[in-house]
């Protein structure tokens, strides 16, 4: 092992040898084929396999990831190379080499897109690190997903997707992301990390007390890679396979039969005070969060973040079929490889074929894979809501209702089951 | 011709005060035509149909006032009643001049309210009346009380019943009070008649030496009566007192059954008497009841199942009150696939219902929207694209959706052993006919005045969850509590099944009143004063304190269990942790206040509690091992704090309704006014809140 990432907790193992694990090892096979390796040579997922295991499905995920994290060339990796989701706002994609995708955008079109969001998925609360500074997300399409949106549909304009067909689904390929970022303090050794330079807005505190980002006011600041949604739609599965990654530092798992008051872990974690209760962890701050200090940016209180549902749950096949593929994909990448820190939580899709209808129910057996799905840094507080604990609970296809223009409702379509277009629905009413 | 008391139940509140207002006679939350106030708000007194301002809520010292149920009598043909709706019905008060000649010189009420809740069977809070049902019996208030745990003993019928006997008022502007201090009286013989030897049965220290009352005053009245300028009447309630008479009666245990306590709410049969110029009489042939119960907190906020929902549904379902509608014998289902509803009437309060429950309760801001939008649907909109019931409301004949939580609709809990609420079947055959396309925009038969007072007057309490609930509680689905006899034109429909009360046999000494109606039992006598509210949780104050937001119960996944450590429930994701609202639209649990909106410059603010004062800041996690506070915010969190302060809570009423409103604000909002102004209580969190999701909570 050769410059292994430092700074890190070796949980790796920890995490993926965990009693279920150690059992899920017995009962699979899947693991990262040797041809993705070394990491330069990983070739593209394929979109048109035959997805006919659980293993196959996971493999489609970390295969993408480690397609999206690879260096396209540039330096960089892939990732960084998409059309940020502001852009199918706007309907205009900047040039490659006109602005850099993660710099700040000032247009209000561009809400929600690059380091303009930290409002958690389905609350109002703030993912707030160990150091009192908001977690930030960014998100981002490929090519195919803005062709099939923008460029043939035109669906940044209001009309066009109220007027589409509501069986009308995605394109096979398309493709979108959704990333978590922390920013690095002073002197915080992030060696673990991806990290890179960017500007963020700030954060004030609105008029009625909530805390909101300042269009105005940006920093310049670090950012450390710390989640990130890989969402692509697949052959027969137009709700498109929706897998989730984490650095493995992120946060503690709950295990069986915890109580209240049981401690999840001795050890610190990046969003995890060591010694923190299970009736600690994943508390929604919306309705008391404080910015205790504009200047730094602090926020109160801290938030400590546990991982409900290890793997995202589901039955043993998938548990071991997730530990087992970031086991094999950590054997195989580079010893140096910052990626080796990454690991996925979990991917959840359909289990029937072609079974994405409108105003469909989104629990009970259609769902399969990791069955209770979050990222512990992107739904920190929903993890644990019945109603919201998997990504199809709030990615449906049921109809949209503006906040802002509620009469202005968008009916159910399977195209609703990207916030990134319905966005564009909502943003564009207001424009 | 023939004659009807309206409505058929009416609602008085209690106050701590001793003026009053009249209850709403208009739906709440409804649009009114040509008026910038939309229903539910109460009538200014004196008046015909003036509604009151937020300076009429409180009398100079802060009191809170009482609200009167507003009774008339109406004229009907003699034909037999054979559907209602039937649009007829003419008010009659002193003065009118009916179509045959005779003038109404003088009308002579006779009201009978009484309280049974002490010598009454526990409220089942979870099973409702499965627990009467074949022949069973929940277990018994105050058992073992006089040496006995059978409610027909004469002592727990003597000092476990208050009862205030019946009080008989005529004439106009008149008052007669309910009370301990008064001699009761009937009409007899064209004239109020003293019953001297009436056992008047209220708590004191002579009966009780250890009577408590925490408010400083004693249960000495039940209410009052008076008259208005054409002599309506006007039933009071009383002042919202409770006492303790055991020893060991504080702290108070229980949320619902209260050992060792009385309340001063009350219910009983209203009858009448007719007095004509020609000096005939005419006694009307059937009564209505009265029924006092908590203040109306959220006049304005329609409940999506209303009490009127679940009245009409029983009666559709059980009486043939409308075979257009629901017809047992008819040939496909008993809902007829073919009756049209009405939009406006039928259709709109469950829309507008749901657009209304954001300001009483902690939604979030897409939920927000989502209800609004809900609320603006119109009949010429596209069903599908706006609501798509099929996939977003219960189906009340689909028992396993009752245990699905979000995005079902109503996000509300259920009641006898359903988890979460449904729509009654009457409001899910509607929208199923809206969504379909079948519905009118006009009705098919106009409402008469005193039929649409039957039903408005009802839909401003609560119905869907009877646990026990605030206004009447699950025996308003019993069919054995109604007079069957409604196709008579002098009993008409949703009447309470009057005992025979024989006052000319008054055995002195003896108790009056007796065990009177048990839901579901055929053939028995009837229902008997104080026979309605018994069955309401005692005292009212810790059931209303108590019932902010709740884990499902049952738990769909099984109940949460603390002391059981391999699956305590919590975390496994066995058990739905999310907390909801029991009756947001009767029990407000987070509110925008007026205030805040004006230092917020118009903006809605962040919401606070409704019950905020001191004594209601839940303790923080995890301070106490195995606690779930998060269920505790919102209350106080001793129950008997309660006791003292729920005259306290803010009243939620439409922004142009409050004195000083600037009209640039949105007219739309419906704010708290004359609350708590400490704020002890925790933060409010959007929902979905869980289980310990608040630090402080």
């Amino acid at each position: 092992m050769k410059n292994r990432a430092t700074g890190l907790p070796l949980i790796a193992a920890a995490a993926a040898l965990s009693g279920t694990a150690a059992t899920a090892q017995e009962i699979t096979d899947c693991t990262a084929p040797a041809a993705w390796f070394p990491h330069s040579q990983t070739p593209r997922q394929d979109n048109n396999a035959d997805f006919n295991s659980n293993c196959a499905f996971h493999q489609w995920s970390w295969n993408a990831f480690l397609w999206l994290t690879q260096d396209d060339g540039s330096g960089q990796p892939r990732f960084l190379s998409m059309i940020p989701a502001g852009e199918v706002v706007t309907g205009e994609k900047s040039a490659s080499d006109d602005v850099t995708p993660l710099q700040p955008r000032t247009r209000k079109s561009d809400m929600g897109s690059a380091f303009h969001e930290v409002n958690q998925a389905g609350s109002l609360g703030l993912l707030v690190d160990q150091n009192g500074r908001a977690v930030y997300y960014s998100a981002s399409v490929n090519d195919t997903y803005f062709n099939f949106a923008v460029t043939e549909n035109q669906f940044n304009i209001p009309e066009n997707l109220l007027n589409a067909s509501d069986t009308l689904n995605f394109p096979i390929g398309a493709l979108s992301l959704k990333l978590s970022w922390k920013i690095v303090a002073e002197g915080e050794n992030t060696s673990g990390f991806f990290t890179m330079p960017t500007s963020v807005q700030l954060l004030t505190t609105g008029p009625s007390g909530n805390i909101a980002l300042d269009p105005e006011r940006t920093q310049d600041v670090t950012v450390a890679l710390v989640g990130m949604h890989v969402v692509g739609i697949v052959k027969d599965h137009p709700e498109a396979i929706w897998a989730t990654f984490e650095h493995r530092a992120n946060a503690p798992d709950f295990s069986s039969g915890i109580g209240m008051n049981d401690k999840l872990s001795s050890s610190d974690f990046t969003f995890y005070a060591k010694d923190t209760t299970a009736g600690e962890c994943n508390q929604n701050n919306a309705g008391f969060l404080t910015l205790t200090d504009p200047e730094t940016q602090v926020l109160s209180p801290v938030t400590q973040v546990c991982r409900q549902y290890a793997f995202g749950g589901g039955d043993a096949q998938n548990v071991a079929n997730i530990a087992s593929l970031n086991t094999s994909v950590d054997a195989q990448l580079e010893t140096d490889s910052i990626w080796r820190n990454y690991m996925e939580t979990g991917a959840i899709w359909f289990a029937a074929v072609d079974g994405l209808k409108p105003n469909m129910a989104m629990e009970g057996d259609i769902l399969t894979g990791s069955v209770k799905l979050s990222n512990a840094t992107i739904e920190t507080f929903t993890q644990k809501v019945r109603s919201e604990e998997q990504c199809f609970a709030c990615h449906r296809t049921d109809a949209l209702y503006p906040i802002s223009a509620p009469d202005k409702v968008l009916p159910g379509k399977n195209l609703n089951i990207s916030h990134i277009l319905l966005n564009a629905y909502v943003q564009n009413l207001e424009n | 011709m023939t004659f009807r008391i309206h409505p058929a139940i009416g609602i008085a509140r209690v106050g701590n005060g001793d003026d009053y207002y009249i209850g709403p006679e208009t739906i709440a939350g409804m649009p009114q035509e040509g008026k910038l106030l939309n229903g539910g708000l109460p009538i200014r007194k004196g008046t015909e149909t003036e509604t009151i301002s937020s300076g009429d809520l409180r009398e100079e010292g802060g009191a809170l006032k009482r609200q009167a149920a507003r009774f008339r009598i109406y004229h009907y043909d003699d034909a037999p009643i054979t559907s209602y709706p039937s649009g007829a019905g003419t008010e009659v008060t002193i003065g009118t001049k009916l179509p045959d000649g005779r003038m109404v010189t003088d009308i002579a009420w006779t009201v009978h309210l009484a309280n049974k809740k002490a010598n009454n069977w526990q409220s089942p809070d979870d099973t409702g009346v499965v627990a009467y049902q074949d022949g069973a019996l929940p277990p018994i208030r105050n058992p073992g009380f006089g040496g006995s745990s059978e409610p027909d003993t004469p002592e727990r019928l003597a000092k476990l019943v208050i009862d205030a006997g019946p009080r008989t008022v005529s004439g106009a502007e008149a008052s007669i009070e309910c009370d301990a201090a008064t001699t009761p009286n009937v009409w007899r013989d064209g004239a109020p008649a003293d019953l001297t030897d009436y056992p008047v049965q209220f708590p004191n220290k002579d009966v009780f030496p250890d009577l408590t009352c925490p408010s400083g005053e004693e249960i000495n009245t039940l209410g009052g009566l008076r008259t208005d300028a054409r002599g309506r009447l006007l039933v009071l309630g009383a002042h919202g007192r409770a006492c303790g008479f055991a020893a060991d009666s504080l702290p108070l245990q229980d949320f619902v059954n209260n050992n060792g306590w009385f309340d001063d709410t009350a219910d009983g049969p209203v009858t009448a008497v007719l007095i004509f110029d020609d000096g005939s009489e005419e006694t009307l042939a059937g009564s209505a009841w009265a029924v006092s119960t908590d203040p109306a907190y959220a006049p304005q906020t329609l409940n999506v199942v209303s009490l009127w929902d679940d009245v009409y549904t029983s009666w559709l379902e059980n009486f043939g009150l409308n075979p257009a509608i629901y017809d047992a014998d008819g040939p496909d289902q008993p809902y007829v696939a073919s009756y049209k509803p009405d939009f406006q009437s039928d259709i709109l309060p469950i829309f507008r219902a749901a657009s209304l429950q954001m300001w009483n309760t902690n939604l979030p801001d897409t939920a927000i929207a989502a209800h609004l939008s809900v609320g603006m649907i119109g009949p010429d909109d596209d069903p599908a694209s706006r609501l798509y019931i099929k996939a977003l409301v219960r189906d009340p004949d689909k028992p396993e959706q009752t245990s699905v939580g979000a995005p079902m609709m109503p996000l509300s809990l259920g009641d006898s052993g359903k988890a979460f609420l449904t729509v009654s079947r009457t409001q899910y055959f509607f929208l199923s006919q809206w969504f379909d396309g079948s519905f009118v925009t006009s009705p098919p038969v106009e409402t008469g005045a005193g039929e649409l007072l039957d039903k408005v007057v009802l839909a401003n309490c609560l119905g869907g969850r009877f646990s026990p609930g605030i206004d009447m509680t699950f025996i308003a689905r019993d069919p054995e509590l109604y007079n069957k006899d409604w196709q008579n034109p002098g009993i008409g429909p949703f009447r309470v099944a009057l005992a025979p009360l024989t006052y000319d046999a008054i055995d002195p000494g003896k108790p009056f009143l007796g065990v009177g109606y048990i839901p579901t039992r055929e053939g028995q006598a009837g229902v008997e004063p104080g026979d309605i509210c018994k069955f309401m949780a005692i005292p009212w104050h810790t059931d209303y304190n108590s019932c902010a937001t709740h884990l499902p119960a049952p738990n769909p996944g099984g109940p949460i269990d603390s002391a059981d450590i391999n699956d305590p429930g919590v975390f496994s994701g066995r058990s739905n942790t999310s907390l909801f609202w029991s009756w947001p639209a009767q029990r407000p649990v987070a509110v925008y206040t007026f205030d805040d909106l004006v230092a917020n410059n118009g903006q809605l603010p962040r919401q606070r509690f409704s019950v905020r004062g001191k004594g209601t800041m839940a303790e923080s996690l995890p301070k106490t091992a195995g606690a779930f506070k998060s269920q505790n915010v919102g209350r106080f969190q001793k129950s008997e704090d309660m006791l003292t302060n729920w005259h306290r809570i803010g009243i939620i009423i439409q922004g142009p309704a409050i004195d000083g409103y600037d009209p640039s604000f949105d007219p739309e909002y419906y704010l708290e006014v004359g609350g708590f102004q400490e704020d002890d209580a925790n933060p409010v969190i959007p929902w979905p809140n869980t289980l310990a999701d608040d630090p402080d909570g």
